[in-house]
C-alpha cells in the first residue's frame, strides 16, 4: 500500500515538472525529484527510515507548492544518501559528467555559480594539476595532461562567443594533446 | 600547416567545421598564448580554443589537418 502511494506521489511530482507551467527553470529540481523517487522506491522495502521518508514525500506532494516540493525532495535525496542510496548529483558533478560524456564543441546546459565553477574545476582536475601558460592565464591541466580547466580572462569577461562570462572544461586524447576532444563552454549564472 | 596567419580572418575549407570562420588572436604579443576563435557560417554559434604558445598552435593546426583560406589570400 505504501509502495502504491509512493509511486503515485512520484508520478504526480514528475507530472508537475514535465507537464506543468513551472517546468522551465525547475528542470534541475525535476531531475533531483526523479532520482529521489527512484532511490526511495528502491529502498522502500529494506529500511524503515526510508519508509518514513516516503511518507514525507507523499505529504510534500499533496500539501506544498511546487518550488518548496522540489527543495524538500532534494533534501530527502541527501538524507537517502546517508542510508547508502543513490546520491543526487551536485552541479559540479553534473558539469563533469556532461563534459566526459560529450564530444567536440558544445555549450553546457547548466549555469553554475562562481564557487560551483571552481569546485567543478578542482574536482575535474583531481590531485597533481598544474597551471600552464603564464600564471595570469587561468589555464590548468591535470596530472596526465588530458583534462583542462580554463577560466582565462577573455572567457571570464565574455569577450567572445557566447559573449557572456563563461569558463571551459576540456578533455584531450593522448594522440591529440593540443586540440581538445571535448570543449564544454559553461556560462556562469546570471 | 606552415601557413599560419595571426590576427587575420580565415575560412576553414575541410573537416568537421567546414565553412566556419577562424581567427587567431595573439594574447601576449608573440611571447605567449593564442586564442583560436571559431564562428559558424551564419555566426549563430561560436567557440574558442586556447594554446600555450606558437609551437602548440602549430601542433593544434597539424592535429586538425585543416585547410584554411586566409582573407588576404582571396585577392
Amino acid at each position: 500500500m505504501k509502495a502504491y502511494y509512493s509511486g503515485t506521489g512520484c508520478s504526480r511530482a514528475t507530472g508537475l515538472v514535465y507537464g506543468g507551467t513551472w517546468a522551465k527553470g525547475l528542470l534541475y529540481g525535476g531531475k533531483a525529484l526523479n532520482y529521489g523517487c527512484k532511490a526511495l522506491k528502491t529502498a522502500f522495502q529494506s529500511t524503515k527510515s526510508v519508509g518514513q521518508t516516503i511518507k514525507a514525500v507523499k505529504s510534500a506532494v499533496t500539501r506544498t507548492p511546487a518550488t518548496k516540493l522540489f527543495q524538500k525532495v532534494h533534501n530527502l535525496g541527501a538524507s537517502a544518501t546517508k542510508e547508502g542510496l543513490k546520491k543526487i548529483e551536485s552541479i559540479p558533478e553534473l558539469l563533469i559528467q556532461e563534459t566526459l560524456q560529450g564530444k567536440g564543441y558544445f555549450a553546457s546546459k547548466y549555469k553554475p555559480t562562481v564557487s560551483e565553477a571552481l569546485e567543478a574545476g578542482e574536482k575535474f582536475l583531481g590531485r597533481g594539476y598544474r597551471s600552464i601558460g603564464r600564471s595570469k592565464d587561468g589555464v590548468f591541466r591535470n596530472a596526465d595532461r588530458l583534462r583542462q580547466f580554463r577560466i582565462d580572462s577573455n572567457s571570464l569577461m565574455g569577450k567572445h562567443d557566447p559573449w557572456i562570462p563563461h569558463f571551459h572544461l576540456e578533455t584531450f586524447k593522448p594522440e591529440n594533446i593540443y586540440k581538445p576532444y571535448t570543449n564544454n563552454h559553461i556560462p556562469f549564472v546570471e | 600547416m606552415d601557413n599560419i596567419k595571426i590576427e587575420t580572418k580565415g575560412l576553414i575549407l575541410n573537416g568537421e567545421l567546414k565553412n566556419w570562420n577562424i581567427f587567431i588572436e595573439d594574447l601576449d604579443n608573440g611571447e605567449g598564448a593564442y586564442l583560436i576563435l571559431l564562428t559558424s557560417p551564419d555566426i549563430s554559434k561560436g567557440y574558442d580554443d586556447w594554446v600555450e604558445n606558437f609551437d602548440n598552435l602549430k601542433g593544434y593546426l597539424k592535429e586538425l589537418k585543416w585547410e584554411i583560406q586566409w582573407q588576404d589570400e582571396n585577392s
